[in-house]
């Protein structure tokens, strides 16, 4: 009897079980979204590329000449019901498991049919909240099939470095998908999202990071270029900004990694010469708040170390320290500057900020209903914002002394 | 000394109790003495008395001495014991002895039995680098002495018992008198005379015997083949039982660390010790849960496998026929039965095994599309894993847990796995050893020197194990 009940018992279990197993090798698995705006409202057009394991995995299962992944585009009206229409012409279960990468086509960026694509998304258990959003100047369709970098065979894995790339300099901020409704929901701040293309166009900038993505005047590599950001208010785009804009807005926001760039400065003293140094911010910025008066006062204060690496015009900061001082005090004018142009930029222009300011704000207010009252989007562009940056020369490289160029020439 | 019956009627009944002349290891020899008289005859066993020690200390002296003076010298010689019945004489025979028989009907035993036995050997099952590399034999007065010249100590006590009905073996157990708890002992010395059998042939039966729950898969006596691991157990207040005809003994009760545990982690220094009980824990969870966990996460849970390592996987499943779960069970099986294989061929015919095993289960399985790679891979780990363990017992039940587990993960993901080692812990929670609960003295906790994963260094040890309600606490004064 009692065998019996263990037999009967286990075999209740077993039958319970196996609910949702799929085998590896039976679904596809798509690693890039493309969504573009359709011509009907209420309706997008869906791009899926969806990697192909037999192309540059490994050579046991290697499949001669099929390509690295296929790439389908077609009309939907969100992106579930796509997966399912997908399979019409995909043969096996489509799974967004490992769908890191959100291309959105500039055009449907600025329209109000992203936010609304996008939160049907999060029903969804296989699409995570660290997908990036990735807005594209052309079509995403066309930018995901221009795409095609040199290195990786496997399209997941050029995302995968690129972003991680792009990130650490600071030319594009992190951009998940969890930030983009964090801040859409709480209506205070601005968003930036990656911004890339496949399309060169002229540039702007002349210096290391004064560019947005396209403007880099290259020969040869992949055509695709990350740099810069698109700035979101309200999960609509209004508008781009340069890498070194982007860098700067994480040196005022506190929520973001610690920043180490490298960057160039005008040389003090041989004005035609530029000083390259490895910036590093070292420590929290300090914001302080003064939002009793009428025009709201915010002064900031970012604390910055530097490293010298390359002094073109071989003028002595090292050893002398009244250069050094010069130096500095240029370095930080200059930074000031540009700081405060860019803040002025976004109050005038997109009157808002990227900065994650306004949970230095909430701080001021005892309760929620007071902080709504204020409307710190509102206000922000009526304040008075003062930017300090504090930096410290610490490190020289491996070489202390500079050359003298005129006793090489004898 | 009255005696019985005369010299033909006992000599009669002996010659009969041992079927003689049938069974030729029955032998008996008259002994003249100096006058020529036949004075006395001695019968014994041929195949277990030691002839020489006959020769040189019973039948040379009785031949000296004269008639009168030979059941004096036979008195007072000191290997002899009196005899009463022809029934202790048949012990006694069976026991190794020799009966010295009078004519006047007076008989004796003389002791000098010689039972065939290996000497001492080197551990095989249980090697050390570093430690003395003496095992048990199947002896146990020798097994006595392996474990008495470490322990010099008059309180060490090695008390004997009988057990089984027809051939009464001796259970010996070792314990030092002022430290074991006395209920722990009572309730061993209980269980061996609850036996209840004819005959307990040796140590690894009278575990199976003494056992409560004979269907777990959990031990509750620690076997072991070295002397030094016994009396370090010893030394904590654990009793050993030793037996004849087993090259090993029982210490008990044991904990579940003391199967994780190798004599050697104490020989080595503190952090080389430590580091291979580290690799002893890893390897005890990657031979249970690998193959479970590979099943769980690509069947059910995909989203945890880095894409790169995810895309591998299914290219080289691309071509295999069968789900993931039945390449387990090919692959475990064909492991199993290279284990069982190894162990069970001859020798000379050994290296066959490994050639075999490394075509089958490497390259060929691949290359025919039967297995992935990567299915190698995991039952290779698995397998080696399960090697780095050599407790006997818990090779046992890793290897048979970890189907249970493989299942449970292929019918309901990680869930079922989890579910299945929560079962596993607490029934193993809830598992003692004669009173003492299995995983002290980690849960519950007890006052012990914490010898579980780690061990401590040697000045620190200043406790015996708390769970044991040692009658001494303290091992050595802390510095």
């Amino acid at each position: 009897m009692v065998k019996r009940i263990i037999v009967i018992f286990t075999l209740c279990i077993l039958c319970a079980g196996c609910w949702e197993k799929k085998e590896l090798e039976e679904q596809a698995y798509v690693v890039v979204i493309g969504l573009d705006k359709a011509d009907e409202k209420g309706k997008i057009i869906v791009t899926f590329q969806i990697s192909n394991p037999q192309v540059g995995s490994v050579q046991k299962g290697d499949a001669g000449n099929e390509s690295a992944s296929e790439i389908v585009t077609f009309k939907a009206t969100d992106l579930l019901t796509a997966r399912e229409i997908a399979n019409a012409f995909i043969t096996r279960d489509i799974s967004f498991n490992h769908m890191r990468n959100l291309v959105v086509s500039e055009e449907l960026a600025k329209s109000d049919m992203l936010l609304r694509t996008i939160y049907s998304t999060l029903r969804e258990r296989q699409l995570k909240r660290d997908i990036r959003l990735i807005v594209c100047k052309e079509e995403a369709k066309e930018f995901i099939r221009n795409n095609s970098p040199t290195f990786e065979t496997r399209p997941h894995k050029y995302y995968q470095f690129m972003i991680r790339q792009v990130t650490d300099m600071g030319f594009s901020p992190t951009s998940t998908l969890h930030e983009y409704f964090l801040t859409a929901e709480g209506d205070a701040d601005l968003f930036l999202s990656i911004l890339a293309t496949t399309k060169e166009e002229s540039g702007s900038g002349d210096n290391e990071d004064e560019y947005k993505a396209g403007q880099i005047d290259k020969e040869g590599g992949n055509k695709t270029q990350i740099m810069g950001s698109a700035v979101f208010k309200e999960g609509k785009m209004i508008g781009t900004i340069t890498a070194e804009e982007t860098r700067l807005s994480y040196a005022l926001n506190n929520t973001a990694n610690i920043l180490k760039m490298l960057v160039t400065y005008e040389d003090p003293i041989k004005k035609d010469y530029r000083v390259a140094a490895r910036l590093m911010k070292t420590g929290e910025t300090k914001v302080k708040m003064n939002l009793e008066t009428k025009t709201p006062i915010i002064d900031v204060e970012v604390p910055f170390s530097l490293e010298l690496l390359a002094i073109p015009s071989l003028v002595d900061y090292v050893q002398n320290k009244e250069n050094q001082t010069l130096l500095k005090n240029s370095i930080e004018a200059s930074l000031e500057k540009k700081t405060m142009k860019f803040i002025k930029q976004f109050q005038e222009e997109y009157k808002g900020q990227p900065f994650a300011w306004s949970l230095i704000a909430r701080k001021h207010f005892l309760t929620l209903s007071e902080y709504k009252e204020y409307n710190w989007m509102k206000t922000f562009p009526k304040a008075k914002v003062n930017v300090k940056f504090n930096v410290d020369i610490t490190e020289f490289g491996e070489e202390l002394r500079t050359p003298n160029i005129p006793k090489i020439k004898d | 000394m009255e005696q019985l019956f005369g010299f033909e009627e006992i000599d009669k009944q002996l010659k009969e109790k041992f079927h003689y002349p049938i069974n030729s290891d029955f032998s008996y020899r008259n002994i003249k003495s100096n006058d020529g008289q036949i004075v006395c005859t001695i019968y014994f066993i041929s195949s277990i008395v030691d002839m020489n020690q006959l020769e040189d200390n019973l039948i040379e002296p009785l031949k000296q001495a004269d008639s009168s003076a030979m059941k004096e010298y036979v008195i007072t010689a000191n290997h002899f014991n009196k005899v009463l019945t022809i029934e202790q004489a048949t012990a006694e025979l069976n026991k190794g002895s020799a009966i010295v028989l009078f004519r006047d009907g007076f008989f004796f035993a003389s002791n000098a039995q010689k039972f065939a036995h290996r000497s001492v050997p080197k551990a095989e099952n249980e090697p050390v680098i570093k430690g003395p590399k003496e095992a048990f034999v199947e002896s146990a007065s020798i097994n006595k002495s392996l474990i008495r010249k470490r322990i010099r100590d008059e309180n060490l006590i090695a008390e004997t018992m009988e057990v089984g009905n027809r051939s009464k073996n001796e259970v010996t157990l070792m314990y030092i008198k002022d430290i074991v708890n006395e209920d722990i002992l009572t309730q061993i010395r209980e269980k061996i005379k609850a036996i209840n059998v004819d005959n307990v042939q040796n140590i690894n039966l009278l575990d199976q015997y003494l056992e409560e729950r004979r269907y777990s898969l959990v031990p509750v006596n620690l076997y072991t083949e070295r002397p030094d691991r016994a009396v370090a157990y010893i030394e904590e207040g654990h009793v050993v039982l030793l037996m004849d005809h087993t090259s090993g003994c029982l210490i008990a009760p044991m904990t579940f660390w003391a199967m994780m545990h190798t004599s050697e982690d104490h020989f080595m220094r503190f952090w080389y010790g430590n580091f291979s009980r580290f690799i002893r824990m890893i390897a005890f969870f990657i031979a249970i849960f690998t193959p479970a966990i590979y099943i769980a996460l690509t069947n059910y849970h995909s989203e945890m496998i880095p894409p790169d390592l995810l895309l591998a996987i299914a290219a080289t499943r691309e071509k295999v026929p069968f789900p993931v779960i039945f390449e387990i069970i090919i692959m475990e099986i064909a492991f199993e039965l290279l284990r069982e294989a190894g162990l069970r061929i001859p020798n000379p015919i050994g290296p066959t095994i490994g050639i075999v095993g490394a075509l089958i289960l490497g390259q060929a399985a691949v290359d025919a599309n039967i297995v992935s790679p990567i299915m190698v891979i995991v039952i290779a780990i698995t397998g080696l894993s399960s090697f780095a363990l050599s407790d006997v017992s818990l090779n046992y039940m890793i290897r048979m847990s970890r189907f249970l587990f493989t299942f449970a993960a292929a019918s309901f993901g990680i869930l079922g796995m989890v579910a299945v080692f929560l079962f596993a812990l607490s029934y193993m929670a809830s598992m003692k050893s004669y009173g003492v609960p299995y995983f002290s003295p980690v849960a519950p906790h007890y006052k012990s020197s914490n010898d579980t994963f780690f061990r401590k260094i040697l000045t620190k040890e200043t406790w015996r194990p708390g769970f044991l309600k040692p009658k001494d606490m303290k091992r050595k004064v802390a510095k």
